[in-house]
C-alpha cells in the first residue's frame, strides 16, 4: 500500500521528502534516522538579520520540522547588503514575518512559528520553552545576558554567533554541562562606546560565514554527530582568513547567579546591566540581581551604611557614602554610570534618592528594594 | 620572557595594531599582566571587557606566565 504516503507524519518521510533529503540521508552519519531527527526537531531563531537569516536558509533547507523566528525590527534597505533572504519588495515590512514568507517557499514540509515582537525578560521563558535549540542572532549585549539566561534557565543547548566589522566569533553554550555565555563574558562592556552594525559597518559576506556555521552546529547538535563547539570559542578572521579556536571553561559561580535568577527573571532589566538606563523602568533592584551587578564598571553602587552594619557588600564598583558625607561627595552621583543605592532597610536611599534627584535635576537613580538586611536571603 | 599578544574586535580600535610583542622580565599573572597593559601600554582599555586566553586557552587572572606564550586579547562582539 502506498496509502500513507499521502499522510506523512513525524516520524516518517513523505515521498517528496525522501527525494528533497536524499543527499543527507546517504550519508552514513544521518540517515533516516538523522533525517527523522531533524524532522521532529524544533530550533527557535532570535533575530532574522545577518546571522539569523542565513541560518534560517540552511535549517529550513536540511528539514528542521519546526522553526520559530522572533523578530520585532523592520527590513530597512540597508540591511540587503548581507541580510540576502530580503529583497527590495520587502522594505518596512517585519523581518520574521517575510523571512517565514519567503523560507516556506523554499521548503513547504517546514512549519514555522513567527513572533513579530521583541524578545523580553517576560516572554521569553515561555518561549524558550517550547523549543529543543535555541540560536542566537541577535545584534546586542542586552538582549545576548537575556538569551544566555533564558537558555540556562529553561535548559536548553544554545548556539551563540556574533560579528564585528571583519571578525566573527560561533560557541554553543549551556550544553552536556559545558560553559554559558556568563563563564565567557561574565562582564559586559563599558555602555556608551557600544555601537551596532549600523553605526561600525561590517562586511557583508561574514554574517553569511557565521550564521551558516551556526547553522552546522545545530544541525549537528540535532543528530548528536561530530564534535560542537562546547567548551570552545571560535574567532574567525575574513581579512587573514584564519580561525583561531580558543578553550573555555564552566564557571560554576557563573551559572547558579543565573539560575538563582529565576524567582525574579520576569523583573530583570537587563539594558541596566548593560549599562543602558532607561528610567521608565523600575527603580527597584532586587538582591539578586545586584549580585550581578557588582564589579560591572557601567555601574556605581553607593553603599550608604556605616562600616559596621552587616552583611558587607564588596565589588571594585561599590564605594561607601555615609549620611553625614552625602552633602560633600555629592559629585559622585553627577557620572555616566548607573547609580544604584544600598542600605540596610530600603529607608535611607529612598530618601538619598529623593535628595540626590532634586539637587541634580536627574531621574534615573536605581536602589536596593529593602535594603540588605533581604540580601542574600 | 616574550609574550606575542594578538588583539580582537574593538581592542584593536585602542591598541591601533592586532598583533605585538612585549617583553616581560619576571614571570606575572593575568591580573597583574592586564593591570600592566593598562596602566602603562593602553590606558583607554580601562572599563573594556575582554578575556585573556594564554596559547589557545582561556585563563582565570591568578594563572602565572612564566615562559614565552601568545595571549589573546578577547572582547565579547554584539553584532549580528
Amino acid at each position: 500500500m502506498q496509502f500513507y504516503h499521502h499522510l506523512p507524519e513525524a516520524n516518517m518521510l513523505s515521498r517528496d521528502e525522501n527525494k528533497r533529503y536524499s543527499r543527507h540521508v546517504i550519508l552514513d552519519k544521518v540517515g533516516m534516522e538523522g533525517q527523522l531527527k531533524l524532522k521532529a526537531a524544533k530550533v527557535l531563531v532570535i533575530g532574522a538579520g545577518g546571522l539569523g537569516c542565513p541560518t534560517l536558509q540552511y535549517l529550513t533547507a536540511a528539514g528542521v520540522g519546526t522553526i520559530g523566528i522572533i523578530d520585532f525590527d523592520k527590513i530597512d534597505i540597508s540591511n540587503l547588503q548581507r541580510q540576502i533572504l530580503f529583497t527590495p519588495q520587502d522594505l518596512g515590512k517585519n523581518k520574521a514575518e517575510i523571512a517565514a514568507e519567503h523560507l516556506k517557499q523554499l521548503n513547504e514540509h517546514v512549519i514555522f512559528q513567527v513572533y513579530p515582537e521583541r524578545l523580553t525578560a517576560e516572554n521569553a521563558l515561555e518561549l524558550f520553552a517550547a523549543y529543543d535549540l535555541v540560536i542566537d542572532g541577535t545584534d546586542n549585549f542586552s538582549t545576548r545576558y537575556l538569551v544566555n539566561d533564558a537558555a540556562v534557565l529553561t535548559n536548553k543547548p544554545l548556539v551563540y554567533g556574533s560579528i564585528y566589522k571583519f571578525q566573527g566569533q560561533v560557541s554553543v553554550f549551556n550544553y552536556e554541562n559545558g560553559p554559558t555565555y556568563r563563564c565567557v563574558f561574565p562582564i559586559p562592556p563599558k555602555a556608551g562606546t557600544i555601537k551596532n552594525c549600523s553605526e561600525i559597518g561590517v562586511i557583508g559576506v561574514l554574517s553569511g560565514i557565521i550564521g551558516t556555521q551556526q547553522a552546522n552546529e545545530a544541525i549537528k547538535i540535532t543528530l548528536g554527530i561530530g564534535t560542537t563547539l562546547s567548551g570552545h570559542l571560535l574567532i574567525y578572521d575574513a581579512l587573514k582568513a584564519t580561525y583561531m579556536k580558543v578553550a573555555v571553561k564552566k564557571s560554576d559561580d557563573e551559572v547558579q547567579k543565573t539560575l538563582d535568577l529565576k524567582a525574579s527573571f520576569k523583573t530583570q532589566d537587563y539594558d541596566l546591566f548593560c549599562g543602558v538606563n532607561t528610567a521608565e523602568k523600575s527603580h527597584e533592584i532586587t538582591g539578586e540581581y545586584l549580585k550581578q551587578l557588582l564589579n560591572n564598571d557601567n555601574i556605581r553602587i553607593v553603599d550608604l551604611r556605616e562600616e559596621w552594619e552587616e552583611p558587607q557588600l564588596e565589588g571594585s564598583n561599590v564605594e561607601r557614602i555615609i549620611m553625614s558625607e552625602l552633602q560633600e561627595k555629592m559629585d559622585r552621583f553627577k557620572t555616566d554610570k548607573i547609580v544604584v543605592l544600598v542600605c540596610q532597610t530600603g529607608t535611607r536611599s529612598n530618601n538619598v534618592k529623593q535628595l540626590v534627584e532634586q539637587t541634580l535635576q536627574q531621574s534615573d537613580i536605581k536602589e536596593l528594594k529593602g535594603g540588605m538586611e533581604k540580601y542574600g536571603k | 620572557m616574550n609574550l606575542n599578544i594578538k588583539y580582537f574586535g574593538r581592542i584593536v580600535e585602542i591598541t591601533g595594531v592586532d598583533e605585538e610583542r612585549l617583553e616581560c622580565s619576571d614571570s606575572i599573572n593575568l591580573a597583574e599582566f592586564r593591570s600592566l597593559l593598562l596602566s602603562r601600554y593602553y590606558p583607554d582599555l580601562k572599563g573594556e571587557s575582554f578575556q585573556i586566553a594564554v596559547d589557545q586557552e582561556v585563563k582565570s587572572e591568578d594563572f602565572r606566565i612564566d615562559k614565552d606564550c601568545e595571549l589573546a586579547i578577547l572582547p565579547p562582539f554584539a553584532g549580528g
